[in-house]
C-alpha cells in the first residue's frame, strides 16, 4: 500500500457516522468475533477481514447495484445483536440508521455467508 | 378497611426494604437503635406488624446481575490512514507503514474498565478538539452480552504527529482485581 494514493474521498467521515459504524462492524467486529471464536484470541482478526475499503463499501451502497445475488439475504443474527447491544448500552451513533445500512448491504449481497465483506467491489460496481 | 390499609402500607414498607421514609440498617447502626426497638416504634402505628428474622439459605444467594468482567486484554489492532490504507497492528511495536493525512487508530479492550489514551505521553481527553473518539460494544460469543469494546480515535496525523509518536492505550478494571493493562504502538509518519 506504500506510496499508493487512494481515492478516499469519504474516508474521513466521522467515526460515529452510521456508514462507518456499519463498515466497522462488518470489517472489524465480525473478524474479531471470528478470530476469538476460532482461536480464543483476537490477534488473528486480519485473517478474517476483507480488503474492501471504506470508500469502496460506501460507493457500493450509493450505487445500490446487486453485488452477488447468491449472498443477497436479510440481516443476520449477529448484526441484529450488534445493533441491540449498542443501542441499549453505548451512547454514540444512530443505530437505527446503521440497521438500515445493514439491510441494504445484506440485501445487495455485499456480505458473504461467512459474514465477510465481499472483495472486489470495484469490479462489481 | 383502615386495618387492611395499614397492613398493606407495612407490606409495602417491607417490600421496599424499609428504605422509603423508614429506618435503614445503616441508620440503625449509626443511631444505636436496635431492630427490636425500631420495630416497637413501628408497631405503635401498625399493631398487626410482625418481625420476621429471615436469613436466606446459601443456595438462595443469587442476583440477576453479575459483576462486570475485569480487563484481560488491550490490543491496538488496526491503524488506518489515507497514505497507508488499513494496517493490521495487533501484537506489533510499530506501524508497518508510515501514516499520513487522516488517520484512525483502533483498540480492542476485553472486559470492563476505565480507559485512557496517550499520544507521546500526553493524555487525550474525550472532548479534545484535535481528536474524534468513538466506541462500540462487542459481543464475542453471541450471548447478547458485551464482552469488550472497540475504541476508535481519528485525527489529522499531518498536524498532530508530523514526526510520528508513541500511542498508548491503558485500561483499569472496574472490578477486582482492579488491574491495569496497556498496549502501545509507535506510529511513524511519512
Amino acid at each position: 500500500m506504500k506510496g499508493v494514493v487512494e481515492v478516499n474521498i469519504n474516508s474521513n467521515d466521522s467515526l460515529n457516522s452510521s456508514t462507518k459504524l456499519a463498515y466497522n462492524f462488518l470489517n472489524k467486529v465480525k473478524p474479531i468475533q471470528k478470530s476469538y471464536q476460532k482461536t480464543g484470541s483476537i490477534s488473528n482478526w486480519a485473517d478474517y477481514k476483507s480488503d474492501t475499503t471504506y470508500s469502496e463499501f460506501k460507493t457500493a451502497l450509493e450505487k445500490a447495484e446487486m453485488v452477488n445475488k447468491v449472498d443477497a439475504r436479510s440481516v443476520d443474527k449477529s448484526a441484529k445483536t450488534h445493533i441491540y447491544i449498542n443501542q441499549n448500552y453505548t451512547g454514540s451513533g444512530n443505530w437505527n440508521q446503521v440497521y438500515d445500512i445493514f439491510e441494504k448491504a445484506y440485501g445487495l449481497g455485499m456480505v458473504d455467508k461467512e459474514g465477510r465483506l465481499l472483495h472486489g467491489y470495484e469490479a462489481s460496481v | 378497611m383502615k386495618k387492611g390499609f395499614s397492613l398493606l402500607t407495612f407490606a409495602l414498607l417491607l417490600v421496599f426494604g424499609l428504605g422509603i421514609g423508614s429506618v435503614s440498617a445503616e441508620d440503625l447502626e449509626s443511631s444505636n437503635l436496635s431492630i427490636e426497638k425500631a420495630f416497637e416504634n413501628l408497631k405503635e402505628e401498625y399493631p398487626d406488624a410482625q418481625l420476621i428474622d429471615y436469613k436466606p439459605k446459601d443456595d438462595e444467594n443469587f442476583t440477576t446481575f453479575d459483576a462486570a468482567d475485569p480487563v484481560t486484554e488491550v490490543d491496538i489492532f488496526s491503524v488506518y490512514s489515507d497514505a497507508s490504507g488499513e494496517q493490521d497492528t495487533s501484537g506489533l511495536l510499530s506501524t508497518p507503514e508510515p501514516v499520513g493525512g487522516y488517520t484512525e487508530i483502533y483498540t480492542f479492550i476485553l472486559g470492563y474498565g476505565n480507559h485512557y489514551e496517550y499520544m507521546d505521553g500526553t493524555f487525550i481527553p474525550t472532548d479534545s478538539e484535535e481528536y474524534e473518539s468513538a466506541n462500540t460494544g462487542v459481543d464475542l460469543n453471541g450471548d447478547s452480552i458485551i464482552d469488550g469494546f472497540i475504541y476508535g480515535l481519528a485525527f489529522n496525523s499531518d498536524e498532530v504527529i508530523p514526526n510520528g509518536a508513541k500511542f498508548e492505550h491503558r485500561a483499569i478494571s472496574y472490578n477486582a482485581p482492579w488491574n491495569t493493562m496497556s498496549d502501545f504502538l509507535n506510529i511513524t509518519h511519512e
